[in-house]
């Protein structure tokens, strides 16, 4: 299975790099994601995307007979207990969602991560460029070319070998941070235990019944939560700090900044701690190439804080020079644009008191209080995760081996909780100037835009209790010590998600039911097909009571091009149309429903005023759209727009049954209005 | 001289594989005994549930076209409760319709074990889809005080001839055939023991020998 192909060589180049740099294979397999993340993106910028697979596989099967016939029968001494976990693991989840076959089912996947992974795979080139029906084009691309190099060799896109995809940054993370057990195989195999149960560690909502989206979700934000913390405990487990160490550390850097936009700030964060432990605990023995002390340090800092900030202008560039033209420095908000530099001038000025901003005095004391009021963790708020970790970081402090090691798990405590306060308040920053008033009031998707910092930050502390427990050998009774409280920290994690998890609705157990949308978007398509649905139309979706939901569904399924819709023209002040360069500009929203009545646009009712058929033939003839396709039709449509239709909508029952009627229609335009003529038979979608 | 350890080891996670094994078919088998006992005695009878058998929430009763019953949810919240009074033995509860009129998200049941209890996400089961496209729920031949069937959370869905069985036949590869949470328990969780028990052992053997002022055994177990 190609996905498999996809684990071999992220395994065979593993393997070579643990002989080239000289390191333990249990760290390796978070640099080879990395890796396979940043040639896809950096080929993919270039419109080499299909070169990049072949050179990929090539260059990774070259590199894993290699390092078997140089190494023979000592590659076994190379598999580390982590490596074997990331392998056997890969295994596993490949062959579990090969079975459940799991499908999308979040607005997300829908919005971008599933339909840009599926634009890319067909049209074999990046998101910003290939011609399909997604609309946001702008996330950062390593997950999505993780999920192609994975499906490279795959006959269609399927959903599940995205999330198989995925496995591979959990996996290899976790392998990262057992690097330091060696080959205690019991010790390491408790440890990465606990660490696979740590996502779960972090839904408090799950034993309420809330779905636990661990290990099945295509959002960036649980990887890249992994990825965050497999940095930390890459570096801390990574040994020597030379620059077989140091580099890597950039190249991971790079691909943390490379996964979502929240992940350059992450990056900093990371480079922050590793940065001032390189400074504090490491001067006196690190080397950088051949350069020592402050000039090691300083060259080795640099390095890495270039594969951050040239990552992101990368991106930068590509996104400015695709046709989509987005500027990645214009952080936009609902209503306004701000520029990166007069938001963080007023962000600061806020923070201070110096300047006046109405939703940041809302926010920002939710924000304080929310520390310790929502629940992050199934442990509680995030006072409790805090009071863990330090409870953690106190035990290996105090048993730690050496005063180098005690300094480490001082100056990480600081860094790391210095960490979080930037973190913290630039997610407050967020609410306040980027996010619409509706959503910032509510914190909304507060956890899954802080969890990635509290487990990251819990990862590494868990790797610094597991450094007490490896380093030294004169204390041997703290050794002890160190290793039953790991042991114990592993089996807490166990019995908490055992619990207080979810076990009707998870990555092993998700009801088909979740599903009935999707079949029925098929069928809606296979009925259209039926009636003419081809590749090169042009076509209006009309779905009432879809609030966007729907819309997205059908954006994803559907191979021929998927038109805008209508939500009336956007008007000034005085109520006069807006128009650019001659032509009407139309409120944008991505719902597929005509309404009745004129109503404001706010949260609840997305909609604003409709016009009649008039309106709406200009619409379509403005948006080039060449057919129409019913999905869902209510009273209202029927009674105001049949007399567009040459069969004037007849099967369509207004009490929203069992009943349907012809699908799909071609637009004929007519002087200012138009005619939906029913269409017969040809391709299917 | 040290005794020779390493024979010894692999036999701990064996013995934790053929453990959870044994323990997983013996539950099987414990099922599949004391559902067929209860049938024997009456106790667990296949019945078909009527509308008027369930207090109703949200949803209402229509006849149809055909000459059979729609059930249509009235709001985002339908609930079906089935609470006959007396504590009953429960496997399965199917649901199953000729069609609907469009998704309406998850479908669930919950059930209590003890009267006058409430019902909770603590003892919900999501809903499964049977070859033959009906929706059931296994519920294990626990004894339950009550149902209480969602059967969508989005409102305004119709389900044309639909019938409600509870107790339906559980087909025998059913009883003993793991799911996927199962098969992922008999892989991780006997090897997590395993390891738990060989590192807890290791950690005994030399905080002892620390304790004694003798030098650690080899690091590796």
């Amino acid at each position: 299975m190609d996905v498999l192909l996809g684990l071999l060589s992220l395994s065979g180049l593993s393997l070579f790099l643990a002989r080239f740099l000289r390191r333990s294979a249990s760290l390796t397999p978070l640099l080879a994601v990395a890796l396979a993340m940043l040639w896809f993106t950096l080929f993919g910028c270039a419109g080499l995307l299909v070169a990049a697979g072949w050179l990929w596989y090539a260059l990774c099967a070259a590199a894993l007979v290699f390092v078997l016939v140089k190494e023979k029968e000592k590659i076994l001494q190379r598999m580390t207990p982590g490596f074997l976990f990331f392998v056997a693991g890969g295994v596993f989840f490949v062959t579990l969602f090969a079975w459940k076959q799991p499908l999308f089912t979040e607005w997300d996947d829908f919005t971008f991560w599933g339909t840009a992974a599926k634009a890319v795979f067909e049209h074999g080139e990046m998101y910003t460029t290939a011609d399909s029906n997604l609309l946001h084009r702008s996330y950062p691309p390593g997950l999505i070319m993780l999920s192609y190099m994975g499906q490279f060799f795959g006959g269609a896109f399927a959903e599940y070998k995205m999330m198989a995809a995925y496995s591979f940054v959990y996996l290899a993370a976790f392998s990262a941070a057992s690097a330091f057990w060696g080959g205690k195989k019991a010790a390491a195999l408790c440890f990465l235990g606990g660490l696979l149960l740590l996502p779960f560690f972090f839904e408090p909502g799950a034993h309420l019944g809330q779905t636990s989206w661990a290990y099945h979700t295509v959002m960036a934000d649980l990887p890249m939560a992994a990825m965050f913390g497999g940095i930390l405990c890459f570096y801390f487990a990574g040994g020597e700090k030379d620059w077989r160490m140091l580099l890597p550390f950039g190249v991971l850097l790079a691909a943390l900044t490379n996964m979502k936009d929240m992940g350059f700030a992450l990056a900093l964060l990371a480079l922050f701690i590793a940065g001032l432990d390189l400074v504090f605990c490491e001067r006196d023995r690190l080397s950088f190439f051949r350069f020592k002390g402050w000039a090691g340090l300083l060259l080795a800092g640099t390095a890495c804080a270039v594969c951050v900030v040239g990552a992101y202008l990368v991106w930068a560039g590509h996104l400015a020079l695709s046709p989509i033209g987005v500027d990645r420095f214009n952080l936009g908000s609902a209503g306004e644009s701000l520029g990166m530099g007069a938001m963080l001038l007023t962000a600061v000025g806020a923070l201070f008191g110096l300047v006046q901003h109405p939703q940041y005095s809302q926010v920002q004391p939710m924000m304080l209080r929310a520390l310790w009021e929502k629940p992050v963790s199934v442990a509680g708020s995030g006072v409790i995760v805090f009071a863990l970790i330090g409870a953690l970081l106190l035990v290996a402090f105090l048993l730690a081996a050496t005063r180098r090691q005690r300094r480490r798990v001082l100056v990480f405590f600081l860094t790391s909780t210095v960490g979080f306060v930037l973190f913290y308040i630039f997610q407050l920053f967020l609410y306040a100037f980027i996010f619409k008033e509706v959503e910032a009031l509510i914190l909304k998707d507060y956890l899954r835009y802080i969890s990635p910092y509290w487990q990251g930050w819990l990862m590494a502390s868990l790797v610094l209790l597991g450094l007490s427990a490896t380093t030294g050998n004169e204390e041997r009774l703290r050794v002890q010590v160190a290793r039953a409280v790991s042991l114990a920290a592993s089996g807490c994690l166990l019995l908490a998600v055992a619990l207080r998890g979810n076990p009707e609705s998870n990555f092993l157990y998700y009801s088909p039911s979740h599903y009935v949308a999707r079949w029925d978007v098929k069928k809606v398509l296979g009925e259209a097909g039926e009636q003419g649905l081809g590749p090169g139309d042009t076509v209006y979706l009309l779905s009432q009571g879809d609030d966007g939901g729907r819309s997205y569904l059908f954006r994803y399924e559907m191979q021929a091009k998927l038109a805008l819709q209508y939500y009336g023209e956007l008007t000034d002040e005085e109520g006069q149309p807006v128009t650019e360069d001659g032509r009407t500009v139309y409120r944008e929203n991505v719902g597929s429903t005509i309404v009745e009545k004129p109503q404001a646009a706010t949260w609840e009712v997305p909609y604003p005023a409709a016009g009649g058929p008039e309106e709406l033939a200009a619409f379509l003839r403005q948006e080039g759209c060449t057919h129409f396709l019913i999905d869902r039709i209510d009273g209202y449509f029927i009674e105001a727009f049949s007399e567009l239709f040459e069969d004037g909508l007849g099967g369509w029952s207004d009490d929203d049954s069992l009943s349907t009627g012809h699908r799909y229609y071609e637009i004929v335009y007519e002087g200012d209005t138009c005619r939906m003529v029913p269409t017969e038979g040809g391709a299917e979608a | 001289m040290k005794k020779q350890t390493k024979p010894k080891i692999w036999l701990v996670p064996a013995l934790c594989y053929a453990a959870a094994l044994l323990l997983y078919f013996g539950v099987c088998g414990f099922h599949l005994l004391a559902d067929h006992l209860h049938r024997q005695s009456g106790q667990l009878e296949q019945k078909d549930l009527p509308f008027d058998s369930f207090y109703a929430e949200g949803v209402l009763l229509k006849d149809n076209d055909d000459g059979g019953t729609d059930i249509v949810s009235a709001d985002p919240d339908p609930r079906l409760i089935y609470s006959p009074g007396e504590p009953f033995y429960a496997t399965r509860f199917t649901f199953s319709a000729e069609r609907c009129n469009k998704p309406g998200g998850e479908i669930v049941l919950y059930y209590t074990t003890r009267p006058g209890e409430d019902f909770s996400e603590q003892k919900r089961l999501s809903a499964q889809l049977a070859a033959d496209g009906s929706w059931y729920f296994d519920l294990g031949g626990r004894r339950v005080t009550a149902l209480r069937f969602d059967p969508d959370t989005s409102g305004g869905v119709l389900w044309r001839n639909w019938s409600i069985t509870l107790n339906a036949q559980k087909p025998l590869a059913d009883y003993f055939l793991p799911d996927a949470r199962q098969v992922f328990a008999l892989l991780f969780l006997p090897a997590l023991l395993a390891a738990a028990m060989l590192e807890a052992l290791h950690i005994r053997r030399n905080y002892l020998a620390a304790r004694r002022g003798e030098g650690e055994t080899d690091g590796k177990s």
